[in-house]
C-alpha cells in the first residue's frame, strides 16, 4: 500500500545526500525500487526501477542555488515487481547507514545478526550477500577509526601533563618508532597525583 | 593499619572493545579513591605484569599494602612484580559467585568467611563436607588465611 509522500513540490534540501537518503527511507517502507536517471551536480532524476511505471522525484539547484524538489510522481505501482537483488533495503549505502543505527558492529558480529536486526526493526529480508559486505566495510571503518583515534592519545597524555605537572602516564605501543601513524596501540596508564598524595 | 588496594578488570563495552584495568585505594577519610586506571587489549598477565610496574612506579607505598582481588588468572601470575612485602586477600563477593554453582549449600559461604575463630571455621567446614564435598574440597583448595579471618 502506498504511503503518503514525505515530500510536496518546491521542497528544499541541504545537500544532495540528504534527497537521497531520503528517497531511501521512502523506499524501503513502501517496498519499490528506485533508479538514478541523472546526477550530476546541478541536478537528480530518480525513477521507477521498472521503465514502464511512473513514479519520479526530479531536482535541481533553483535561483538561490538551494537543491529544490521540482517534480514528484508519487504514486509507485510497481510494488512487489522490482529485482529484490536491488532494492534500496540491499543497497550498501542503506545498509551503512542503518546497521549502526541498530547494531554495534564488531568483529564478532556475525552477518545473521544484521540480517536479523533488519527484519525485526524494518520487516525486511536483506540479500544475505549485501548484509556480508556491509559488515566487512563497517568492520573496516570501525578498525581505522579506532587507529584514528588511537592516534591522539600521545597529544591527550601531553595535554593532561601539562595540566597537571605531577600525573603519572605512561603509553605503550608497537610498531615503527620513526613512523606514529604505523604504531599500534596496546596499554595506557594514567595515576593522577591527587591519588599518589591522598594513598595512605 | 596496612594501606589498601582492591584490583579489578572490566570490559568497555562502548566504543572501543578494549579492557579498562583499575587499583582502588582507600583515602585519609575511609572514602574509595581511584589510585590508577589502564586501558589494555585484555586482562592477561602481560598487561597486569604492565600495569602493577607502572603502579609501582608511581605510588610506591603501594609495595607495603594489602592487595585484593578476584583471583583473575593474568592477575595472579603477575604478583611477582609486587615482591613478596606485600599481602594478598582474595575478593568474598567474587569467590561467593563463583561459589553458587554448588547448589543448596550456597547460604553456607558467608558463616565460614566471617568464621571468628579456627573452631568455628571447622565445624562450618564439616557441615559443608557433610552436605556437599565438591563445595567443600573447592573452598578447602584455596588458602584460608586470604580469604577468611582465621
Amino acid at each position: 500500500m502506498n504511503t503518503p509522500s514525505p515530500f510536496q513540490v518546491n521542497d528544499l534540501f541541504r545537500d544532495w545526500s540528504v534527497l537521497r537518503s531520503q528517497i531511501e527511507e521512502w523506499a524501503v517502507k513502501d517496498r519499490f525500487a528506485f533508479k538514478v536517471q541523472i546526477k550530476d551536480s546541478q541536478q537528480a532524476d530518480y525513477i521507477c526501477r521498472t521503465p514502464e511505471y511512473q513514479w519520479r522525484v526530479f531536482a535541481s539547484h533553483n535561483r538561490n542555488k538551494e537543491i529544490q524538489l521540482k517534480i514528484l510522481n508519487e504514486r509507485h505501482t510497481c510494488i512487489g515487481r522490482a529485482s529484490t537483488i536491488r532494492e534500496v533495503h540491499n543497497s550498501q549505502s542503506w545498509l551503512r547507514r542503518k546497521v549502526p543505527e541498530h547494531l554495534f558492529v564488531t568483529r564478532d558480529t556475525t552477518t545473521r545478526q544484521i540480517i536479523d536486526i533488519l527484519q525485526l526493526n524494518y520487516g525486511i529480508t536483506v540479500n544475505t550477500e549485501a548484509a556480508r559486505l556491509a559488515r566487512a566495510s563497517l568492520v573496516n571503518d570501525r578498525i581505522e577509526h579506532q587507529q584514528e583515534q588511537f592516534l591522539k592519545i600521545p597529544a591527550y597524555l601531553e595535554l593532561l601533563r601539562e595540566r597537571n605537572p605531577w600525573i603519572h602516564t605512561s603509553l605503550h605501543t608497537v610498531g615503527s618508532e620513526h613512523n606514529p601513524e604505523a604504531q599500534h596501540f596496546q596499554h595506557v596508564f594514567i595515576c593522577p597525583a591527587e591519588s599518589q598524595l591522598s594513598f595512605i | 593499619m596496612r594501606p589498601f588496594v582492591a584490583l579489578d578488570g572490566t570490559f568497555l563495552k562502548a566504543r572501543f572493545v578494549q579492557t579498562l584495568l583499575l587499583a582502588v585505594g582507600i583515602d585519609g577519610n575511609g572514602q574509595n579513591l581511584i589510585l590508577a586506571w589502564g586501558v589494555v587489549e585484555s586482562e592477561n598477565t602481560d598487561s597486569w605484569t604492565w600495569f602493577l610496574e607502572r603502579l609501582k612506579q608511581a605510588i610506591p607505598q603501594v609495595l607495603e599494602a594489602t592487595f585484593i582481588s578476584d583471583r583473575d588468572k593474568g592477575l595472579m601470575a603477575a604478583d611477582h612484580v609486587l615482591g613478596n612485602g606485600i599481602n594478598q586477600l582474595i575478593c568474598c563477593f567474587h569467590l561467593h559467585q563463583n561459589f553458587k554453582r554448588f547448589r543448596n549449600v550456597e547460604h553456607l559461604f558467608w558463616p565460614i568467611a566471617k568464621a571468628k575463630s579456627e573452631e568455628d571455621f571447622h565445624t562450618r567446614m564439616n557441615q559443608l563436607q557433610q552436605i556437599s564435598p565438591d563445595a567443600a574440597n573447592y573452598l578447602q583448595k584455596i588458602d584460608k588465611a586470604m580469604w577468611t579471618d582465621v
